[in-house]
């Protein structure tokens, strides 16, 4: 009797520490993961994901140009439009056409016309965007929706 | 009421320079005993933090080279500087850049202040390293050290982030894409997690990219979180850090000696000497102290008992190793001053996020990794630097051999090994960097070779494979595990070395190999 009494009473002491280290250990995490929490953005303050580029006339047929605020090339050829990122994949430099494919000047990664590495440190190719039409005409670039290279807009 | 004539207040009066300067010293002053010494430290808040009595083979130059010191002098002068560029300096995306020319082109001093504090910079990076390879050669983590050196490797990484962050500050064209190459490493973990196919549930990389910088690009909250890093949150880490590191050493006992460092003072001339004439100013100061009488006296037949220089061979931190402190300091504010009036830091155009810099080189400190980023970015940014991280925190806990410690090398059997490692790092680094010019890697002769292999497979791995191999040759052949940390760590070292000068003279646009820059293509 008196010794199941003992027994209890360490336990309650053993529990009590035990809850007591879990709530400043538990406040501790909370706390880390709340700051943590607040400071991962909600709203990015950054130039929009999808956006307009002008009209399709506003390209001539087989011309690649660079659109500085997006990064991206927008290719016309006779087929239609697609748009490569020129961001490259490997740590985010900007490429540079170099005529018959595109050239990034941090460590020296290579790829070819259709965006595929061909050397360098880039871990894949770069990515291509959904490029659509707006209702009033001017075409669309959706750099969240990525795409096969295949895929290009007919006009 | 008469006690209090104008008699006695001017006596009070012309005393006041004395007893004011006593009880703002707590002690007498000058310090003439060796007591008072001691007081001069332990009675003083600023200087209590080192112990009363240093040991004269700590003094010796060629053991610390002042190293720490160094560094913990140049984080006082960047901390100083740093608040001076923050009287001018705004941390938003429309002023910082301007505000940095106005402090390099029209503040009264601004220029050196800036240049003060940018050749600070690098010079801390320069001595922590160096502090860091003197406390290894001389094999100080051992014994009640351990941790000490933990919580400099911790130290490190707090000085290499507070480089990184003050990179952005001026936002020009290198700070822009430096940090875009920093900040996409820590978002290089996709690189795994994209080879698995598990970026859609576990997105580690755009997790460490946002928290960082606060978006998906380099812009205003990336400026705004490096700025606060970099003023405040680093800086608080790195005084506390440095505050436990210098109680820690205290405690230790002061610096490591070897435990026979008795007898090398003895045969020692110049410190033998340096020991007689401090002892005969001891005893010359505390003989001319006419009206100080000893207590001990009549115990200890001798007259001035506290001066036990021949007992323990320390002498009183003050005032010689005070003296000797701030010599280090008067060096360190000389060479920096020098630099800064006859170098400008530079500043090159405003950041454009649309044209990156080509080449676009990080500071000397982080080339040898932007080498090896360039063959993995994960392995290259995050893998490596970890492993090594993990390797030097490793080594006071795995060769715990109570060899020759406190002196460098731990004697001529690790200069030898330190020497032989330096050939094989040298040979096997230079042959794999040669080959991957000449030659190029996987991807040049398999274009479809999946990500992972590469990652995994590539010349900054192999040459961690190869360095951690002889390093266990060396075991096996010594049968000593401190030699073996010496070979590892001297691998590393030459390494490092290595790469920073194949990042910094070899490598120019699109991080194509040059003999030298001036085969640069212009454009
Ligand atoms: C902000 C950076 C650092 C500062 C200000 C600093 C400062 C100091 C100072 C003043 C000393 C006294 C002896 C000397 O001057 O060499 C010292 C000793 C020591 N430091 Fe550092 N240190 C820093 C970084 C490091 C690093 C990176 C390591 C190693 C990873 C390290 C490990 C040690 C150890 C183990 C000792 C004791 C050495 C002995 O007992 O001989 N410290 N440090
Ligand atoms: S960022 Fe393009 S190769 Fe590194």
């Amino acid at each position: 009797m008196n010794d199941a009494k003992e027994e209890k009473q360490l336990n309650r002491r053993d529990f009590l520490e035990k809850a007591a280290i879990g709530a400043v250990g538990g406040t501790a995490g909370l706390f880390c993961l709340v700051t943590m929490k607040s400071c991962l953005p909600k709203v990015l303050n950054e130039p929009p994901a999808i956006f307009k580029i002008g009209y399709p006339n506003d390209f001539a047929v087989n011309s690649a140009n660079y659109i500085a605020e997006q990064k991206v090339f927008i290719l016309r050829d006779s087929s239609g439009f697609r748009a490569l990122s020129a961001i490259c994949t490997h740590l985010g430099c900007i490429v540079q056409n170099t005529g018959n494919g595109y050239s990034c000047p941090c460590h020296g990664s290579k790829f070819n016309e259709t965006g595929k590495v061909t050397a360098g440190p880039a871990p894949r190719g770069l990515d291509w965007f959904k490029v659509s039409m707006a209702p009033d005409g001017q075409l669309v670039v959706n750099s969240r929706e990525t795409v096969d290279e295949v895929i290009t807009l007919n006009v | 009421m008469a006690n209090y004539g104008m008699k006695e207040i001017t006596a009070t009066l012309k005393e006041l320079k004395g007893s004011f300067l006593e009880s703002f010293l707590r002690h007498p002053w000058p310090p003439r005993s060796a007591r008072e010494r001691s007081q001069a430290i332990f009675q003083n808040f600023f200087l209590h933090i080192q112990s009363a009595r240093i040991h004269l083979y700590s003094l010796k130059p060629a053991f610390t080279m002042g190293l720490g010191l160094i560094s913990f002098f140049l984080f006082l002068l960047l901390t100083i500087s740093g608040i001076f560029l923050m009287v001018y300096y705004n941390p938003t995306t429309e002023l910082a850049y301007i505000n940095v020319k106005d402090i390099s082109f029209v503040v009264d001093y601004g220029r050196y202040i800036r240049n003060i504090h940018r050749w600070g910079a690098h010079g801390m990076v320069f001595a922590v390293l160096l502090h860091m390879v003197r406390v290894f050669y001389t094999g100080s983590y051992k014994r009640s050290r351990k941790f000490n050196w933990i919580i400099g490797l911790l130290l490190l990484t707090i000085t290499m982030g507070l480089s990184y962050t003050g990179y952005l500050l001026p936002w020009d064209q290198l700070a822009y894409w430096a940090v875009t190459i920093g900040a996409n490493i820590a978002a290089s973990f996709s690189e795994i997690t994209n080879a698995l196919s598990i970026t859609r549930f576990i997105d580690i990389g755009s997790f460490n990219k946002q928290l960082l910088i606060g978006g998906n690009t380099i812009g205003q909250e990336a400026l705004t979180r490096f700025y606060l890093l970099h003023i405040i949150i680093l800086p608080i880490i790195c005084i506390t850090l440095i505050g436990v590191h210098f109680w820690r050493i205290r405690k230790d006992g002061g610096l490591s000696r070897p435990d026979n460092a008795d007898e090398i003072i003895k045969n020692m001339k110049s410190i033998a000497d340096m020991a007689d004439g401090i002892k005969g100013k001891q005893e010359k100061s505390a003989a001319a102290d006419k009206n100080k009488t000893y207590g001990l006296m009549e115990l200890v037949k001798d007259r001035t008992p506290q001066v036990d220089l021949d007992l323990d061979n320390t002498v009183p931190m003050w005032p010689t190793g005070v003296w000797a402190e701030i010599s280090v300091l008067m060096v360190t504010l000389s060479a920096m001053l020098f630099l800064s009036y006859f170098f400008d830091a530079p500043l090159k155009e405003i950041a454009n996020p649309s044209v990156p810099e080509n080449p676009a080189k990080a500071p000397w400190y982080f080339l040898g990794l932007q080498e090896l980023v360039s063959y993995s970015a994960f392995m290259g940014g995050i893998g490596i630097p970890a492993i090594v991280m993990i390797g030097l925190a490793l080594i006071p806990y795995i060769d715990k051999e109570e060899r020759e410690f406190g002196v460098w090398f731990s004697g001529a059997e690790g200069r030898s090994t330190a020497g032989k490692s330096v050939l094989f790092s040298a040979v096997s680094l230079i042959l794999i960097l040669a080959f991957t010019v000449k030659l190029g890697w996987l991807r040049n002769w398999f274009p479809g070779i999946p990500q992972i292999i590469i990652t995994f497979l590539n010349p900054g791995t192999i040459i961690v494979f190869l360095f951690a191999a002889w390093s266990v040759y060396i075991i096996k052949l010594t049968g000593s595990r401190r030699m073996g940390a010496v070979a590892l760590f001297t691998c590393f070292l030459a390494g490092f070395i290595i790469l920073t000068i194949m990042g910094t003279y070899f490598r120019g646009p699109n991080w194509d190999f040059y003999w030298s820059p001036s085969q640069w293509p212009v454009h």
